[in-house]
Formats: C-alpha cells, structure tokens, sequence
C-alpha cells in the first residue's frame, strides 16, 4: 500500500463527492481521474481503490442521513453547553453551543450593557452549562446568485438553528463537568486574555492570530488589505507555521539533551493539544496529523513518503467529518500541500538562487489555489506572488518564532514583552505598505465565479499547467497557461452572449442591475441599503452586516463585473442608495445619474462625496433623455419638474431590450403615476412595481393604462411596513398580472441572448 | 511499489506530477544505486565521447583525443564513423552492471538505461538503428544480444543488417590484435541501408574497432552517415 494512499484518498474524495451534493462536472472529473488511476494499478490496488471510492461513498451518504435537527423549531426553554467559539462583538454576543440530542445551535444574544458583555465574555468559558430562554429561528438561505447561503454554511458545521437568546445570564449558569478537551479550549481563551493583558496593543492582533488562530482582533482594513495581496493566509496559523513550531520545539528538545525517542513521544503528545490551542482549522489539523502519522512510522520503522502522510491524513479527515469539503480553507490546505509536494522535486532543483525557489514556492501555491479562490472569493490576487516573496519571510522566520518564543516567556517576566517594541514597529510598517500597496491598481483581478464546466476547465489548465512546468521548467510557458486561466474567466464573463436584468434581493430596498449582451453596457439602477441606527461606542460592531459588502459587492464580483457604465440613483432613500457610497472603491463606475434636486438629502451627499472621491462623473438625469447601446433603448421618463420632493421625483426609466417594453419605476406614487399618463402614452410589458408594493403606488388606473404582462416586486421577507399592500397584489392578479417578488423568490432574473426574447427565473421560481 | 532491478530494495517513487499521473514509469532501480553509475558530462571528445577532464592534455588535440586522431590519419578508417556518443564511463558499477548483464545474463537490466538510450537516440539523426550482431556460437551461450536488446528495451526498431562471421571474443584481445584484425562482420541486407543514415547500438565503445569495422561495411554498402551509440566508454589501452 505504500505509496499508493493519496491515490486512495482520491477514491475515498471521488465516493464521497458521489453522495454529497456537489458540482456535477467536478464529480465527472473525479471519478474520471481515479479511473484513469484504476486501470493502471495492480489487481490488489484495483480493488483497494475501489473499496476507498465505496466506502466514501457510504460514509456520505451515512453523514448526509446523519446531518438532520432533531428540533421542531417550537422549544423555548434550553440547557446549552458553550464550547470554545464565543465571541462578543459590539452588542452581539454569538457563540457556538451545544444543547439536547448533542445538537449544535447558533446562540445570539443582545447584550444590554458594556458592564453585562465584560461579565459574560469572562465568565463564559468553554464548558459552561448555562439555562437560556429563547426561540430557535431557522438561518436565512441564498437570497441571490453567488450569494452567502447561511444557511448551508451552518449546515456544513451540522448546525441547522440559530437560537435567539432573550435570557442568559450568569447565575443560571454551572461550569460543567471537566473534560481533557474543556481544560485545553479554557487555556486557550486564558492564553488570549494574558495576551490581550500584556502584549503591546500593536501586536495583539497578530500575536491572537498566529499563536491561537484567532482572528477576531485584526483590523478589518488590515485584513482586506491582506486579502488583496493574497497573504491574508499569514494571519492564518497555517501548516508552514505548525511545521516551524514543532521543529522549532525538538530542536530545543534536543539541545536540552533530551533523547530523541523521548522528544518525538513528547511531540506526539503534544501536537493535538496543540491543534486545539491553535484553533483546530483544517490547515493546523492537516499538519498536526501529517506530523504525527510520519513520527509514528519513524517510530514503527515504516517507510511513509509525505505524501502518503497527506493521502492517510485526507483520509481520516474527511471520514470523521465529510462536509469539511466545502470549506474554502480545507480546498486549498490539501491542494496547495498536494501541489507543493509534487512539485517539490523540480522547486528544489530548478530555480539556483533562493529567491528563485521562493517566487518558485509562491508560484506552485497561488497557482493550485486559483479555482478555489476564483469560486469562493470571485477574484485573484495578482501582487500575491510577489508579496509572498516578502511576507512569508518575513511572518515565518521573524515574527512567528520571536512570539512563540516570548509568548511564554511572557507568563514567567512580564517585562519580556519589551523584546516584542521592536517588532511592534515593524509590524506596523508592514501593515501599512500592506494596505498602501494594496490600494494601487490592478492588485486583483475579478474573474467572476466560474460556471461548472468552466471551473472543470480551469483544474484541467492549471494541471497542464504544472505538468508543463515540470516537463520544460520553462517560466515562460508557465506565465502564458496563467495568463490563460486567468483571462479565460474574465472573458466568459465579460462577453457574455446573454444579456440580463437581476433585480437583486437587497432586503428591503431596489437593486437592479442590467448587463446587455456583449459587454455593451452595464447599468444599475439603485443600490439597496440599511437604515443607520444611532448606536453607542460600546454597541457598534467589529464587522456589521453591510448591504454593498456582504451583498451586493459580492453578487457584482461573483458575475464577474467590474464596471459599472450608469448607476443610475432614483431617489435620496436610504433603501434605495444607501450603499452606492461602498460600490466606488470596488468598481469604475462611468457615470452617476441623479434625480434632479435630490442632492439635498444627506444619503445622496454621501455617495456624492464618495463619487467625487473616485473622480466618478456626476449628473442629472434630463428629462426625456435617451440612450441606447447593445440593441437596448432607454429613456428617463420622469420626473419633469426639477424639483426634488421625495418619492415622486424618482427617476423612472422606460426600457426596450430583451424584446420587452420595461418600466423601472423607482418609488414613484401615484402622483407620479397620474403625471406620467399625461405626458407619455406609457405601453409596457415589465413594470417594476412602485415603491415595494405600497398601496400608495401602482393606481388601478395605471395598470390599466400601461397594461403589463409581468410586475416585479422589490422588498424585503417579513419587512416592517407590511409590503405589498393586498390591494395592490389583488389589483395585479386582477389583470391577470404575473407577479415575481424577491421577498418570497429571492434574485429575480430575466435573460436573453442577443436580438431574441428571454425568460423570468428565480433563486426559489 | 517495485523494487530495485540491481540492489533488492524497495524503490520509492519519484515525486512529482507526472509520476503521480502514472505518465511515467516508477524508476527501475533505487537512487543509491542510480548515483554509483557516472555519467559523462562536461568535456568530451567530439569523435569519441571520452571525458577529456581527466585525460592528460597531451593526449588532447583540440575537442579530440589523440585516439581520435590516429583513427583519422588511417587511411582505410578515415571517415568512416561521423562520431560515437557514449552515456556513462566504464566505471566499476558500470563494469559490474555489464557483467551481469552481458555475461551473467540478467536480460531484465536492458531496462535500466532504456529511458537514456531512447532519449540520446532520439537527439542523433538516423533512419536506420543497427546493432552490433553476436556470432550464432556467442549468442548461442548467452542467449541474447546485448546491444540488441538495449535497443529494444528502448523502443528503436533494429534492422536486421549485419551478421559476424568470425566469433573471437574482442574483449580477449589487445589494441593492436583488434585494430589488425580483418573485418569479422558482413552485410546481409544492403537495400535498407542505401542512402541512409545509420545509428549503430553497442554496450561499451572501447578501442572503437569493432564499431569501425562495423562502419566500414555500411559505409562499402551505400549508407549515407553512420554513427555510434553506446551506454558506456570504456578505456581504450
């Protein structure tokens, strides 16, 4: 069997993928790979593999019968165990606790008080028992394309409820029985708040970070900046960091003049605890178990190449827990070991400088990561192969090694933390070249979320791509096939042959977005957005829920869009363009187009400012103007006023494309409305109901007068305004009106390719 | 995993993505014993393949040795073989691994260089590959012929030209008893050769006679260009 687990752990992978729900055309691919592989083994390897690809199949399918609540959803009352995730931020408390039937739950709590939030955040250490009063609340699904499923996210990690708290309080709460397992998850949040108590304020973050995996410190400006360079995975305690931490423990070991036998025990004692000191994520258990697998087999006097090591830790990984496949750190912890290892011969012998295996390194890994970042985070970093040259360096031989040698230290003389000033100021040097550089242009490269095959197409390029690499050693060729995996994404996206409108689950709010065939134009009308609540210093959160960053940026990239020729801004309400200000830094955005007078109101000032900021163009939309491009035609219909009076001085735009009348209509009330019939014979197909569906909009004169086929409602699920009014969805079902909303279909779509008539779909049709 | 064709032990699969795509085959013989065979780099004759680095510069003419030269200045051999290109020197592993295989018959080890072979082969022009025939009584006793089966081993397809029809062991004789030996081989087939340019296979180039002799005749028989390639180059004394 020697030599041969990986291939088994690709059979375990391509059974389990089988039983799980995943990609079509990445099973296809699979399942094609190990058949390649069956044919050439030996008999007893044939039938080895084959069991491996059985048995994944069955632990599968076994976990996917497994993967269910045992809650009905009505339970009130809760006895809830907390484990090791609790984590207070602003005035949400969120943690990860285990209740009944040994099911997880998503526990939230609204903390009332700073007071109350230091309380719980100490007393709350892994292991407590805890009575909690609350309502269990089922997590919100994919809302749009390329959208976060938090709903499967939670599901992945087999929580299937979040549990909203009203009641938790301390006195209620037990320190439950100790296990091995509570003591090391409780030395850990010890561990934090002695650092969180003595290390200078600079390097908590990193320090939180790189010795226990926590990541919760670090500055979201900092950690986007990262993210761009694509080094963010330094702030990751990764498997290069379990490497450096254990050898540089035997190497002391050995020094003390302890004998070899006794370290390698030790270490293999302690690589487990600490995994979970370091916050058990797939990275340090891969490495921890990697460590240990060969240290048995040196012990055992077994040959076990490292790749055997990664086959056999993939292996028991996955069969303890299969829907770790769907975390983006697990993908690319296996694949960037997987590729470094098989190209670890031609990295060692090739490149003759160090900094040539070291771009050589960085290279292997950003280049086996590309299909996991392309479909998990919509763009690629181009800079990183360069800064990692800088950054890995720089993190794994300095910075990681002086806190993990002072770190300790720190516990037995507090004043050791003085050693630590200087890297302070480092640090914090490199964090700012970090998010400068990060600002400069053309750091990322969107490339869109790759469709099924695409993506298929893109394994098979970057695998020709290190076969290459391997058989002419050639930087040249391995720059073209980069260059091709790259851009073939970006040009799928961009010149698409089918043109679309999205109006885009924003909540309560409008978003729509136009992309004609051909990159001929993309056009968004309206931005969605939350209304601001005043909130106390101690209330704000690290990382608020955001509609530009966690929707509608997101959904944009995930298409791969990175230009926005008209954002066209119908009114000064918050649930309209409350989030244009966000879109500036992530997108070129042409021209801006705003309703006449509408500048007044401080929603609209902001995206302004933010607009000049970019050196975007600012404009009124004139009445009567039009424009067209891509075989579309569009016209501003109203207002005809330059007057700016709230809701019926929406920009309304009329629209032919997709062989369809359309009317986007803003917020428009009947007022509006009634204007409108006046001046234009208004004859559509589409209208994009007024003002979500508010009885103030949407006249039975109207509808009768404009006569659509089709009516598209943009609101949010369970809004607090009640929309849409019964009036109006009896009104439209009274014209026998087909009637689409995002409240309860999610991302609403209509496409169709070039010169033909297209089709409504939606997320939940 | 397969073991080592010449030391036993198990031999560990070379990293990598080929290999791991079963694109190549897994090594027939292990590392350790891979680095006991030395390889001619650097320096070599231009004639004859022999490393000139450790030759005494007064035996060195130019990108020549002096053997060479000598074989230039006969006026019966001048021309005829375009040169001879030689893998490994005639080391003591060499030695060892052409004992047992040549003479202890260990017909699997044509497997060994065949990756080299085929590879070299393929960098020297030729129409037509040869190999150096054994006599019926030579190949009686050992069964097979050992530069014929490097060749096969490494895939080249051998034309069936020459046949030896004087069996004396060159390895038995001195220099001066090759070189003034007349000609032991004949041609058997001439049309396959006319015009062409020939590759011929041998195990070890030594004095060069043999390959000469060899030479000679599918020069006389209309071949175009006729070169050498061997796995090892032995001393000549």
């Amino acid at each position: 069997m020697r030599g041969k687990l990986i291939y088994m752990a690709m059979g375990v992978l391509s059974g389990l993928l089988w039983a799980l729900p995943s990609l079509g055309s990445l099973r296809l691919l699979l399942t094609a790979a190990v058949f390649f592989v069956i044919i050439q083994l030996d008999k007893r390897g044939r039938a080895a593999l084959f069991s491996c690809a059985v048995s994944g199949f069955l632990a599968g399918q076994w976990a996917e019968e497994r993967n269910n609540t045992a809650f009905t959803g009505d339970e009130e009352k809760w006895l809830v165990t907390f484990s090791g995730e609790t984590m207070i931020d602003g005035d949400r408390l969120k943690a990860t606790v285990t209740a009944d039937h040994k099911e997880r739950l998503r526990l939230i709590y609204r903390l009332s008080s700073a007071e109350e939030a230091e309380q719980l955040q100490a007393g709350l250490l892994p292991g407590t028992v805890c009575y909690v009063a609350g309502k269990l609340e089922e997590p919100g699904g994919k809302r749009n394309r390329n959208g976060f499923d938090y709903q499967s996210f939670l599901k992945n990690k087999h929580i299937f409820w979040q549990l909203k708290a009203d009641r938790l309080s301390l006195s209620s709460c037990v320190n439950g029985g100790k296990t091995i397992k509570k003591d090391i998850l409780q030395w850990r949040q010890k561990g934090i708040s002695h650092l969180k108590a003595v290390f200078p304020e600079g390097l908590q973050p990193v320090a939180a970070a790189l010795l226990f995996g926590d990541r919760s410190l670090t500055e979201e400006e900092v950690l986007t900046a990262y993210q761009r360079l694509g080094i963010i995975h330094l702030l990751a305690i990764s498997g290069l960091h379990v490497g450096l931490v254990t050898s540089l423990a035997y190497y002391v070991m050995i020094r003390a003049g302890i004998v070899k036998e006794t370290a390698q025990t030790a270490l293999l004692i302690a690589l487990p605890v600490y995994a979970l000191l370091a916050g058990g994520s797939p990275p340090v258990v891969r490495a921890a178990l990697m460590t240990i697998l060969i240290l048995l087999a040196l012990r055992f006097q077994r040959r076990f190449t490292s790749l055997d090591a990664l086959g056999a830790s993939f292996i028991i990984v996955i069969m303890l827990d299969p829907y770790l496949i769907y975390q983006a750190g697990f993908q690319l912890s296996y694949l960037v070991s997987f590729s470094l290892l098989l190209s670890s011969p031609f990295i060692l012998s090739a490149p003759a400088s160090l900094l040539g295996k070291m771009l050589a390194v960085t290279s292997v890994s950003q280049m086996a990561g590309l299909p996991v970042l392309m479909y998990h985070f919509f763009e690629v970093s181009i800079y990183s192969f360069v800064a990692n040259l800088f950054f890995v360096p720089f993190y794994s031989f300095f910075v990681l090694p002086l806190l993990v040698i002072i770190f300790p230290l720190s516990f037995l003389l507090s004043s050791a933390v003085i050693l630590l000033e200087p890297l302070q100021l480092l640090l914090e040097k490199a964090d700012q070249i970090a998010v400068e550089v990060s600002r400069w242009p053309g750091t990322v490269v969107v490339t869109g979320r790759p469709g099924e095959f695409l993506l298929t197409l893109i394994c098979l390029l970057v695998l020709a791509a290190f076969l290459q690499w391997e058989k002419t050693q050639d930087g040249k060729r391995v720059i073209a096939f980069l260059v091709m995996i790259i851009g073939i994404p970006v040009t799928a996206h961009t010149y698409s042959p089918i043109g679309e409108v999205s109006f885009i689950d924003v909540g309560q709010g409008d978003a729509i977005f136009i992309a004609l065939p051909f990159n001929k134009g993309n056009y968004l009308i309206d931005t969605g957005g939350l209304l601001p609540f005043q909130k106390e210093e101690w209330q704000k959160q690290r990382n608020s829920f955001s509609i530009g960053d966690d929707v509608l940026i997101p959904y944009l990239k995930g298409r791969g869009v990175t230009r926005i020729d008209k954002l066209i801004l119908t009114h000064s309400d918050y649930d309209h363009i409350g989030a244009a200000q966000e879109l500036f830094p992530h997108f070129s955005i042409r021209e801006v187009i705003i309703s006449p007078g509408s500048e007044t109101k401080p929603v609209m000032q902001q995206a302004i400012e933010k607009a000049r900021l970019h050196k975007a163009s600012i404009r009124y939309g004139k009445y009567m103007e039009s424009w067209q491009s891509g075989g579309a035609y569009f016209q501003i219909v109203s207002p005809a006023d330059r007057q700016y009076k709230g809701n019926d001085d929406s920009l309304v735009i009329y629209a032919v494309l997709g062989g369809k009348k359309w009317l986007f209509t803003g917020d428009m009330e009947a007022q509006g409305e009634a204007q409108l019939m006046e001046h234009a014979a208004i004859d559509i197909d589409v209208l994009k109901v007024g003002h979500h569906g508010s009885r103030s909009s949407t006249t039975e004169a109207f509808l009768s007068k404009a006569a659509p086929e089709t009516a598209v409602i943009s609101l949010g699920k369970n809004n607090r305004y009640s929309h849409p009014h019964r009036e109006v969805t009896d009104r439209l079902q009274a014209h026998g009106i087909e009637i689409w909303r995002t409240d309860l279909h999610g991302e609403v779509v209509y496409k169709y390719r070039a010169g033909e008539t297209g089709t409504f779909s939606a997320i939940y049709p | 995993m397969s073991s080592c064709l010449l030391c036993g032990e198990s031999v560990n699969g070379r990293l990598g993505w080929r290999p791991f795509f079963l694109l190549e085959a897994p090594p027939s013989i292990c590392g350790a014993c891979r680095r006991q065979f030395e390889p001619i780099i650097g320096e070599r004759c231009r004639a004859c393949s022999r490393p000139l680095a450790a030759l005494d510069p007064a035996f060195i003419r130019e990108d020549r040795c002096l053997d060479c030269c000598r074989w230039e200045e006969d006026s019966f051999y001048k021309g005829v073989l375009a040169g001879n290109y030689s893998l490994y020197t005639y080391n003591e592993a060499m030695k060892d691994f052409i004992a047992r295989f040549k003479y202890r018959g260990d017909y699997i080890l044509a497997q060994v260089f065949a990756g080299e072979i085929k590879k070299a082969a393929k960098q020297l022009p030729h129409d037509v590959a040869v190999a150096i025939p054994l006599s019926q009584e030579r190949l009686m006793e050992r069964g097979f012929n050992q530069a014929e089966a490097l060749a096969q081993a490494a895939g080249l397809d051998i034309e069936d030209v020459l046949q030896r029809v004087h069996g004396e062991k060159q390895s038995k004789k001195s220099r001066s008893e090759r070189l003034e030996a007349a000609n032991v081989f004949g041609v058997k087939e001439k049309s396959s050769i006319c015009h062409k340019k020939v590759l011929i296979i041998d195990d070890i180039y030594t004095t060069g006679s043999t390959l000469r002799q060899a030479a000679y005749l599918l020069k006389q028989a209309g071949a175009a260009e006729v070169r050498a390639l061997t796995l090892a180059r032995g001393q000549g004394t």
